[in-house]
């Protein structure tokens, strides 16, 4: 455990609810807690490319790629620790019946929700924590 | 001649930012290149045009378009040759039936790597590939892949070259070591340690010279598991054997004969026998199996859950243990019908009497687990790695 990762859930998510585990990341990384800001970064780009791709699709009606985004967006979010925006993927990524379009544009809306608030607690934490002069 | 390893991977994923993960995590662990794809049809033209041969190639399964099935299905049809990790987010069973198919299509798979990955796991992926799998030349730069041919195989039974790691097998109840695995280690007088899953297939497939090996592990298992037992320790050696073993009736009398000669008790030595290598001939095969057994060996049905096996199989051979495969217990943590395996499989063993054994047990929460659900015996890295023998004796308390 890094200093300042317990501060960073914390911070992520007041009301207790996690909304990306740093621990998850640095695990991932080998416990590098400096490298942990950078691959929050690429994922929220990455994720903001999917959620757009799954605007398009949900234009056209088509679910088929709105899962197969959701599919790949879940291990992306998996992967950073990301574990709520992970269970909107999956439930994405389930539905498979053009009648569930209307549940696949409200799980969208809240990844969208849910994403922007992950971005502005990273952003929030890595920026006023002075132990993390990510480079 | 000097050799040193070099390493470049070809990572097939249509997520970018798993692509710039994974990239970063390669490099960490000393990978020279990383050619990133984002879709098959583009992987298909970059290995076609690739003069310098690709180590190792790691393949998304589900993808738009192309997915990886049929980007594998592409490439073995071009007789690709190279190694093959599959990458997939995707449930246990599944990225195992993926495994399965390329593996039937010819394609030389190395592994699984599920997602979410961690630096761990491709560390354990790099270091399967490292032990052997690729040489570079000093003296120019071609890159070549190893290839293990029989003659290579014969020269190291003559000189000696193969020893044997032993790997903990420990009793959930009370944490008591009470057998090891005997597992087969080739250390090459150049290139070092070579994996198994690269000299094995090839004494497989060549008459009689599993037989020859067979027996040498044998051997040198049971002088080892004599002198443990006359230092007081109380274990069972458990020795993999090859379908390819069981072609002969005199079997048993050999096998009686080794151990016999190393003053071991029969009923100390475990055969284990791969689920999916069972059934070519199955009249010869319980010939075999049942005078084995009838002889005082113990007989272990290992990999379970990865072949054909069935509750016929159990009913008809006489078998004494079931070993469930790693896969199934490494997955059993997340994935429900990875765990639903693994508990039919154990609930099954008990129905038959069986020891039951989880490999690959990695960790608390899977020990937690199999515990949990019944497993009699556990083996995996959160108990030790394969170990030498001056190593295993130090781990249950003798000098070395």
């Amino acid at each position: 455990m890094m200093p300042g990762e317990h501060t960073f859930q914390a911070e992520l998510e007041p009301k207790g609810k996690l909304l990306v585990d740093a621990a998850i990341l640095a695990e991932s990384l080998g416990v590098k807690i400096e490298q942990v800001y950078k691959y929050t970064l690429i994922f929220i780009d990455s994720a903001k490319e999917g959620l757009v791709e799954i605007e398009s699709s949900l234009k056209e009606k088509n679910l088929q790629a709105v899962a197969l985004t959701g599919h790949r967006l879940k291990s992306s979010s998996l992967t950073v620790g990301a574990q709520q925006f992970s269970e909107l993927c999956k439930i994405l990524e389930s539905l498979a019946n053009d009648e569930e379009i209307d549940r696949a544009e409200s799980i969208f809306a809240q990844m969208q929700l849910m994403l922007s608030l992950i971005e502005a607690n990273i952003e929030k934490h890595f920026l006023q924590n002075p132990d993390n002069e990510f480079k | 001649m000097s050799l040193s390893k070099t390493m470049r991977v070809m990572l097939l994923d249509d997520d970018r930012f798993m692509l710039d993960f994974v990239s970063e995590l390669l490099k960490e662990l000393g990978v020279d290149e990383v050619l990133r794809v984002q879709d098959g049809k583009t992987g298909l033209e970059v290995l076609s045009e690739q003069v310098k041969e690709i180590d190792l190639l790691i393949c998304d399964i589900e993808m738009p378009k192309m997915d990886g099935i049929e980007f594998l299905r592409h490439i073995a049809n071009r007789k690709y040759c190279g190694n093959i990790v599959l990458f997939s987010g995707i449930d246990a069973d599944l990225l195992k039936a993926a495994e399965r198919f390329a593996k039937v299509s010819g394609l030389q798979v190395l592994g699984t790597l599920p997602k979410p990955v961690t630096l761990g796991a491709l560390a354990a992926v790099m270091e399967k590939l490292a032990q052997g799998v690729t040489v570079t030349h000093h003296n120019g730069t071609q890159s070549s892949k190893l290839r293990i041919d029989v003659n290579d195989i014969r020269n190291a039974l003559l000189n000696d070259e193969f020893s044997v790691f032993y790997q903990p097998k420990v009793v959930v109840s009370d944490f008591r070591t009470n057998g090891f695995e005997s597992l087969a280690r080739w250390r090459h007088a150049q290139i070092g340690f070579i994996p198994p899953d690269e000299f094995i297939p090839v004494i497989e497939q060549t008459e009689g010279l599993m037989d020859e090996f067979t027996l040498i592990i044998l051997r040198k298992s049971v002088h080892q598991l004599a002198l443990w037992l006359d230092q007081g320790l109380d274990l069972k050696a458990s020795v993999n054997i090859s379908m390819e073993n069981l072609n002969r009736h005199d079997l048993p009398e050999i096998f009686e004969e080794v151990v016999r000669t190393a003053r071991v008790p029969r009923n100390r030595v475990v055969l284990e026998i791969t689920e999916g290598k069972l059934g070519k001939d199955f009249a010869l095969c319980l010939d075999i199996l049942t005078r084995l057994r009838i002889k005082g060996f113990g007989l272990s049905i290992d990999d379970f859950g990865t072949g054909y096996a069935t509750m016929e199989t159990l009913n008809n051979l006489p078998f004494t243990e079931l070993k469930i495969d790693r896969v199934f217990v490494n997955a059993a943590v997340s994935d429900p019908s990875s765990r639903a395996i693994v508990e039919s499989s154990i609930n099954l063993g008990k129905e038959f009497g069986l020891n039951i054994v989880a490999e690959g047990v990695e960790n608390q929460t899977e020990w937690d687990l199999v515990a949990g659900l019944g497993c009699t015996e556990v083996q995996g890295y959160f108990i030790s790695k394969p170990l030498p023998h001056e190593e295993f004796s130090q781990l249950n308390g003798l000098s070395a």
